[in-house]
């Protein structure tokens, strides 16, 4: 599983936009995607303020914060073509997990701003 | 699975950077960079910095018609059509038409080109209308032939005709135009009132060179039969009344932009903007991406070289298929995979890849000794690290480091602990293991032995250390079965290389690997050329992560015979064979009613990771069948193929549940993938004691998303049945359903589905001791998804069914089994596989006892 993360940026600008944002993200076997099924896997970068959206187009799923999250979620289990939205205030990386399928690791796990580079396999 | 939201401060967006980069900044701070702001919100990835096709459609610019006449005094620049074929006279005419692209910027890569006319009038026959680039420039006077277009209108100054580039002075070096001689395009014109498409590489080479050099964009001349007369083809032209139908080239593009790795045809990687990757018929893998991250996949042609046949391995006392004694070496050598590919470092068994395959019979003993003789090949010495990277963090190399221990697994055998391949007994280069005996106490079957060494068995087969058992008995040998030169071992794995031949491996340890060539014995892709008759394969995936499910290219119908530990009670008709790692399946083709030079490719189709999401990660050739034309076997498969009786359930003392996860990475905290585990728990946490000679049911329960082939060491299962479960609450949520009829031989390993529960039924006999489990998916094996049972000898000698006395019951077991030969028998109580008197006697030796 190949997948980008990003740093925490500590600063909050106070301004609050009004052009809120709902960005999408798939949810299949067995990937929590922007792209669809057998394109790179994509981590949304949002604005404070803004809302992903889960599609589910594939399996069964939850989309859960892990423990300790300051953002906290967690959708029933949703079969083909159901949503579910979250609106984030808090500036953050924030990892989830799907319950049956994976496993919460807590709000330890950070990791440094990578690279915009392809994943080997 | 896992993902993550990043969440911005509102006003950070993403920044396009002069160098193609991109950054998260606010839009003041990329202005101060000179970067291209994307908007407040906006994310780097996918990165938007990177080029992206851009499609343009370029109305002619120019055009005219070249009449064929002596003076050359003929055109018709402004007129509304273009002419191509010849005049009833049978004077010729030719259609000038030039497009300015100077809308794509220089340096873009052009990636497709069309031009479209518009045909309004057809006389006479199809003719083919071919498209040559032109040599020289050309002109478009004032001339304009109306109602008379066919025939022209005299030339006017600056117009192109016959024989002049601009009339008067200016003269084409050739009457008629001059181009190209081989045409970029050719369309067969036949009706009118239709749009007609030139659309060629030729065409686009002919755009790309415009692209870069303008200068020399003089556009193409349209050419029609000019062999037979009365054929014209008339189109409109840029001055038709109907705008919608005039000339129109429509090119897509890539604008040249940033630096990222660009993947080569041979697996290398350079930097590179999109087109100039494109121009070296690279893949781009985005600006700002990095070689040192790329994977780049080596394009090798399928099918060029035979399938490869292992050699029967050479004992050092007795002889193949018999009794006998093996000193079977691990060895290090380059071996050429396939042949374009420089040759590749690889270990296998007394010096090939695979190893060589171990002939054997059943009730014959085969020992072996095994040899860690891995050295490295150009200087001989000793290994005292390996290959591949090892990732220390795993148990196993925790302990051992670098070194290539190994130790070697009779997968499918029924023998002992101490010849087992216990993964902790694995040794280092120089050191070689006890002699290993196999009593070779079962029936017939397709095994295989491969390295088994804790923590590093990924690293030791992707190299290599994998090789064909096969054991025989005289109820296989007396069926009409296809033998001999028309019986086959297939050992199927997938593999990624460097462009010097090298294996390619992850660094650290990851959930899975899936290579992008597929190795048959060896070889990528190879093609094997058959009689027509029928064939016996003895299919083996010994890949490390990647499932198949295998087909043949034309749908034909193949019977599976066996499955891992056997045969089946009689052929089952099969369209499609799915096999996880460590499976095995004999099958046999039937090529005798196909003609003679047809080609046969036995085809994948399962996704990666499996089951996954269909048609992604699908790697779809295996390898290719030639038939020939000599007839082979044909007589008809036997209907009857061998006894297989179902271990009745209530004959199970229990039913013991593995929960089958990903969990956190608590031992490899820096590691990007989870751990894997069975009940949560690790290799070293024993937790099942069956008693011998009893019988247990294993239900194998899968709350991951993959599916996990679950191996068992010295037990021959049954697949019971699997059952639908709701992955959060555990209830079920659908009937047990039995397995598919070539699911209903022995097994040592199953295929368990996400969210279901797969049960399968054993008896524990022969031997005591402790025994590995575990996932076949090596990657998922080396870290966690392995444990052990112990198998413990009764209480009491002689209590068959454990019940604590040694009784009448005891004894029935074994008088009712007596004279049975084979694996699993509860009252062959010495494990020798056969019921016979040396059992009665420890029952009757111990009658009464514990009452
Ligand atoms: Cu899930
Ligand atoms: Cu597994």
């Amino acid at each position: 599983m190949c997948r980008a993360f990003v740093v925490v940026l500590a600063a909050v600008i106070a301004a609050f936009s009004a052009r809120a944002a709902t960005v999408e993200v798939y949810v299949f076997n067995n990937e929590f995607s922007m792209n669809p099924p057998g394109q790179p896997v994509a981590d949304p970068v949002i604005s404070m303020g803004d809302t992903v959206r889960w599609v589910w187009i594939q399996g069964n799923h939850t989309t859960t914060s892990v423990s300790g999250s300051l953002e906290q979620w967690n959708s029933n289990i949703n079969s083909s073509n159901q949503t579910f939205e979250h609106t984030f205030t808090n500036v953050g990386t924030w990892w989830y997990y799907c319950i049956p399928h994976g496993f919460d690791n807590g709000t330890g796990r950070r990791a440094a701003w990578p690279a915009r580079s392809p994943c080997s396999p | 699975m896992a993902g993550t939201v990043t969440v911005l401060p509102v006003g950070v967006g993403a920044c396009c950077l002069d160098n193609g980069d991109c950054d998260l900044l606010t839009e003041s701070q990329c202005l101060a960079q000179q970067g291209v702001f994307q908007g407040v919100g906006t994310s780097c990835s996918p990165n938007p910095c990177e080029a992206q096709p851009v499609m343009v459609a370029v109305v002619a610019d120019k055009d005219n018609i070249l009449y064929e006449t002596v003076d050359g005094s003929i055109s018709n620049a402004l007129g509304r059509h273009l002419y191509t074929g010849n005049q009833n006279s049978g004077a010729r005419r030719r259609a000038v038409v030039s497009f300015d692209l100077s809308a794509i910027p220089p340096g873009s890569t052009v990636l497709s080109a069309g031009v479209r006319l518009y045909c309004n009038q057809s006389s006479g026959m199809p003719i083919n209308v071919m498209l040559h680039r032109l040599l020289a420039d050309w002109g478009e006077g004032t001339s304009q032939a109306t109602g008379n277009e066919g025939a022209g209108a005299a030339a006017t100054t600056g117009d192109a005709t016959w024989l002049h580039r601009f009339y008067p002075n200016v003269f084409w070096s050739a009457s008629g135009g001059d181009y190209v001689s081989s045409s970029s395009a050719g369309v067969m014109v036949m009706a009118s009132g239709t749009f007609y498409t030139w659309s060629t590489p030729a065409l686009v080479a002919d755009v790309q060179g415009w692209v870069n050099m303008p200068s020399m964009n003089f556009g193409w001349v349209f050419r029609g039969d000019e062999n037979s007369s009365a054929n014209g083809k008339r189109f409109d032209s840029r001055n038709s009344l109907t705008p919608a139908n005039h000339p129109v080239l429509v090119v897509t593009y890539l604008p040249p932009g940033a630096l990222g790795a660009c993947c080569l045809a041979d697996g290398s990687c350079v930097e590179a903007t999109a087109s100039e990757c494109a121009d070296m018929m690279g893949v781009h893998q985005g600006a700002g991406s990095e070689c040192a991250m790329a994977s780049c996949p080596i394009a090798l042609e399928p099918f060029v070289d035979p399938l490869p046949l292992p050699a029967v391995a050479q004992p050092v006392t007795g002889t193949p298929g018999g009794a006998a004694h093996y000193v079977i070496p691990m060895t290090e050598q380059f071996q050429s995979l396939h042949r374009d590919l420089p040759p590749t470092r690889v270990w296998g068994y007394a010096g090939s890849y695979p190893g060589p395959t171990i002939e054997a019979r059943r009730g014959e003993e085969v020992t072996v000794a095994w040899v860690n003789d891995l050295r490295v090949w150009e200087t001989g010495e000793l290994r005292t690290a390996h290959v591949l990277a090892v990732d220390t963090c795993l148990h196993g190399p925790n302990m051992t480091g670098e070194v290539p221990v190994t130790v070697v697994h009779l997968h499918g055998g029924h023998v002992g602990h101490e010849s087992d391949g216990y993964p902790e007994y694995a040794f280092p280069p120089g050191d070689q293991s006890p002699v290993y005996v196999y009593p070779n106490n079962q029936p017939a079957a397709t095994i295989w032995y491969h390295d088994h060494a804790l923590g590093i068995t990924r690293l030791n087969v992707m190299m290599g250390l994998a090789g064909f058992y096969i054991l025989r008995d005289d109820e296989e040998d007396a069926l009409n079965i296809p033998r001999g030169a028309n019986e086959i071992p297939l050992a199927i794995q997938d593999r990624s290389f460097h462009p010097d031949g090298a294996l390619k491996y992850h660094e650290e340890w990851h959930d899975h690997f899936f290579g992008d060539a597929i190795l048959v014995n060896g070889k990528v892709w190879p093609y094997l050329d058959v009689n027509r008759g029928k064939y016996r394969f003895r299919a083996l995936n010994g890949s490390n992560s990647r499932v198949y499910t295998l087909s043949l290219s034309d749908g034909a119908v193949f019977w599976q015979i066996g499955s891992d530990l056997g045969l089946l009670e009689s052929p089952v008709p099969m369209t499609e064979l799915t096999l996880t790692p460590g499976e095995r399946a004999d099958i046999v083709i039937d090529f005798a009613s196909y003609a003679p030079g047809t080609e046969i490719i036995l085809t994948n189709s399962a996704p990666a990771p499996y089951p996954g999401f269909a048609g992604v990660g699908v790697v779809p050739n295996v390898m290719k069948f030639i038939v020939g034309a000599a007839v082979g076997h044909t007589d008809p498969l036997p209907s009857s193929l061998a006894e297989v009786p179902r271990i009745p359930e209530s004959e199970a003392l229990l039913q013991r549940d593995f929960e089958l996860r990903q969990i956190a990475n608590t031992h490899c905290p820096d590691h990007h993938d989870g751990l894997w585990t069975i009940n949560s728990l690790h290799w070293d946490d024993v937790t099942e004691y069956p008693v011998l000679n009893t019988t247990e049911i294993w239900a194998w329960v899968n709350r991951s998303g993959v599916s996990h082939p679950m191996h068992m060491h010295l037990v021959a299962f049954q697949v019971l049945d699997r059952q639908p479960f709701d992955p959060v609450t555990g209830q079920p949520t659908g009937p047990r359903v039995p397995p598919a009829a070539n699911e209903m031989g022995w097994k040592d390993t199953v295929n368990a589905p996400p969210s279901e529960i797969t049960r399968v039924i054993a008896r524990f006999t022969g031997f005591t001791g402790l025994f590995p489990y575990h996932c076949h998916i090596l990657e998922h094996e080396d870290h966690e998804m392995m444990r052990q049972f112990l198998v413990v000898a009764p209480a009491i000698p002689g209590d068959v069914n454990g019940d604590g006395v040694v009784d009448f019951d005891d004894l029935a077991i074994v008088l009712g089994e007596f004279g049975l030969t084979g694996p699993g028998l509860k009252g062959d109580l010495n494990g020798d596989g056969v019921v016979d008197f040396a059992d009665l006697s420890i029952v009757l030796g111990a009658f009464g006892s514990g009452r």
